[in-house]
């Protein structure tokens, strides 16, 4: 048995590695290019990352400590993001809803319309949200309204698209029973759809929020209002130490949102 | 009182499968209608193409005389309104309350849809929803979420639901067959005193051979879509029931189709 199990299954046992197909080959050439290329742009060398070591210290030194004299001014800036970011949101999830109502297989009121709405859900989450800021600003100008409208564009990219995947997975029951009592479409809705899949329609809400806050301390590094405004200017004057101060108050906001949302969240489910 | 005619009702589904064929039959007001047939035999396409929830492939269904494939929109929910159906899983909304689960009941009957909500429900329609959930029994749990119910429960929240838009015709489809023994006789004890004391027509999928014979004024048997037998209760042997569960040689089948029509 066992001298004879030695070249026994030579044909039938797979190979250690396939041989690659020629696009997965190709593929693999491109990607490596890429890396090397990238590699050699960064202009890596022991010199600058030595410096940036030494850069880092040097920043670490002159913030610590974070400068406090200035927190009532940052505290308003902050509360502006805050705030940014909570009516974008809110304002977000309302159109959300009937968007994703639309949408959806399941509530759409015809297949070209479901299409069309999707297609625009996926153009406002595939363009980056800075971009979205870039254009609003200069559509309204510096200042908070360009963050809340790009936090909107944000919201509704992300809140639709979860909002249509859980009204397609409700069970279809529950509306049928609504219809066979002579609900309109909008009673079958509203009675059944909306609140079936409410709970995770405020999860998902709630995630919005989490994020929308992240957002809106970058958007301020483009002018649309709130606390990056006031890091982008401390950074640049290099007032380390009060950068510091913005960095620490950003991170504790960012921190008690998430705390808050996850308590509701666990409540809901 | 509401009339029901079917006519040559044949469903071939899209994907091929023909669920009913040729089915006609009457159902006349007043009367207490069991549907008997296998799994698969169509019963609950017959039911959905009742109430227009299914596209006939041919054939018609006239509900008092009229034909409801070309009814608008808006006379369907009319027809709809005074058919009332009940299901095998109940199809509560199972994260809303017990109330607001019988106040929907009255979509098609109140002024707007927003009318059968809680919060704008006027005074009439929360007194009347209470009253059909006293009927069930089950008054006394109005405020409980409807997932945290028993399934007899649940059923009778859904003929609660389903009391509350005055129906004149039931049809209830397999209403006990989550159900164990016991709260499945009690609810069809409950929907039969409600039938009687309404004067209401009822007609009901069942496949408990003792539960049909023991409710049935007339029995309506379905086999691979067609319609086996129909007649009154009295004239069915135990030996005719088995023939419907039991895989007869075709011919024994065909003779008794014969016989029946
Ligand atoms: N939506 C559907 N699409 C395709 N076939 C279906 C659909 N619904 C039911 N059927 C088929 O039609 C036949 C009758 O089903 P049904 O009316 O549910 O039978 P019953 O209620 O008597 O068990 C079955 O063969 C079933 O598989
Ligand atoms: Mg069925």
């Amino acid at each position: 048995m066992a001298d004879q199990g030695k070249d026994r299954w030579q044909e039938e046992m797979p190979a250690r590695a396939k041989r690659p197909s020629l696009g997965g080959f190709l593929l693999t050439v491109v990607v490596v290019a890429f890396l090397f290329s990238g590699l050699a742009g960064a202009n890596l060398s022991v010199d600058r990352l030595f410096d940036g070591v030494l850069n880092l210290g040097h920043f670490t030194m002159q913030a610590v400590p974070p400068d406090t004299s200035r927190v009532p001014h940052v505290l308003g800036a902050i509360v502006e993001t805050f705030e940014i970011a909570l009516v974008g949101t809110a304002f977000g999830v309302m159109i959300s809803l009937p968007v994703a109502l639309l949408a959806s297989t399941n509530t759409s009121p015809h297949p070209v319309v479901r299409t069309v709405t999707r297609g625009v859900v996926s153009m406002l989450r595939t363009v980056p949200e800075l971009i979205w800021a870039l254009v609003f600003v200069i559509a309204v100008g510096l200042g908070p309204l360009a963050g809340i409208l790009t936090i909107i564009i944000d919201t509704i990219g992300f809140c639709a698209r979860f909002f249509s995947e859980r009204i397609e997975e409700i069970r279809k029951g529950p509306s049928q029973a609504l219809e066979s009592t002579g609900a309109t479409q909008f009673g079958i809705i509203a009675g059944s759809v909306v609140p079936a899949g409410f709970p995770s329609f405020v999860g998902t809400s709630l995630f919005a929020v989490e994020k929308a806050i992240r957002s809106a301390v970058i958007l301020g590094l483009v002018g649309a209002g709130g606390i990056g405004v006031e890091l982008n200017t401390a950074m640049s004057m290099r007032m380390f130490d009060e950068a510091l101060m913005i960095i620490i108050l950003i991170l504790i906001v960012v921190i008690t949102v998430e705390q808050i949302s996850t308590r509701i969240r666990k409540k809901i489910i | 009182m509401i009339s029901l005619d079917v006519a040559q009702l044949s469903k071939v589904y899209p994907d091929g499968t023909t669920a009913l064929k040729d089915v006609s039959f009457q159902v006349n007001p007043g009367e207490a209608v069991v549907l008997l047939g296998h799994n698969g035999s169509g019963k609950s396409t017959l039911f959905r193409s009742i109430t227009n929830f299914e596209q006939l492939t041919s054939g018609e269904v006239f509900i008092d005389g009229e034909p409801i494939q070309s009814l608008s929109k808006r006379k369907m929910r009319l027809v709809r309104k005074r058919i009332g159906m009940v299901f095998q899983d109940f199809n509560l909304i199972y994260n809303l309350s017990v109330f607001q689960n019988v106040l929907f009941g009255a979509m098609g009957q109140a002024k707007t849809s927003l009318h059968t909500f809680n919060w704008f429900a006027p005074k009439n329609l929360r007194m009347k929803a209470m009253e059909c959930l006293d009927r069930v029994g089950l008054a006394h749990l109005a405020n409980r979420r409807a997932d945290a119910l028993s399934g007899g429960q649940q059923q009778r929240v859904a003929i609660a639901r389903m009391l509350m838009q005055d129906p004149e015709l039931i049809l209830a489809d397999e209403p006990i067959a989550s159900l164990d023994p016991k709260a499945g006789r009690e609810v069809m004890d409950l929907l039969w005193e409600i039938v009687r004391e309404r004067a209401l027509t009822v007609f009901c999928i069942l496949h408990q051979m003792d539960v049909a014979k023991e409710y049935g004024e007339r029995i309506l048997a379905l086999k691979n879509g067609r319609l086996l037998f129909d007649r009154p209760m009295q004239e069915i042997s135990d030996e005719t029931l088995s023939l419907l569960y039991e895989q007869k040689d075709a011919a024994k089948l065909a003779s008794y189709e014969e016989a029946g029509a």
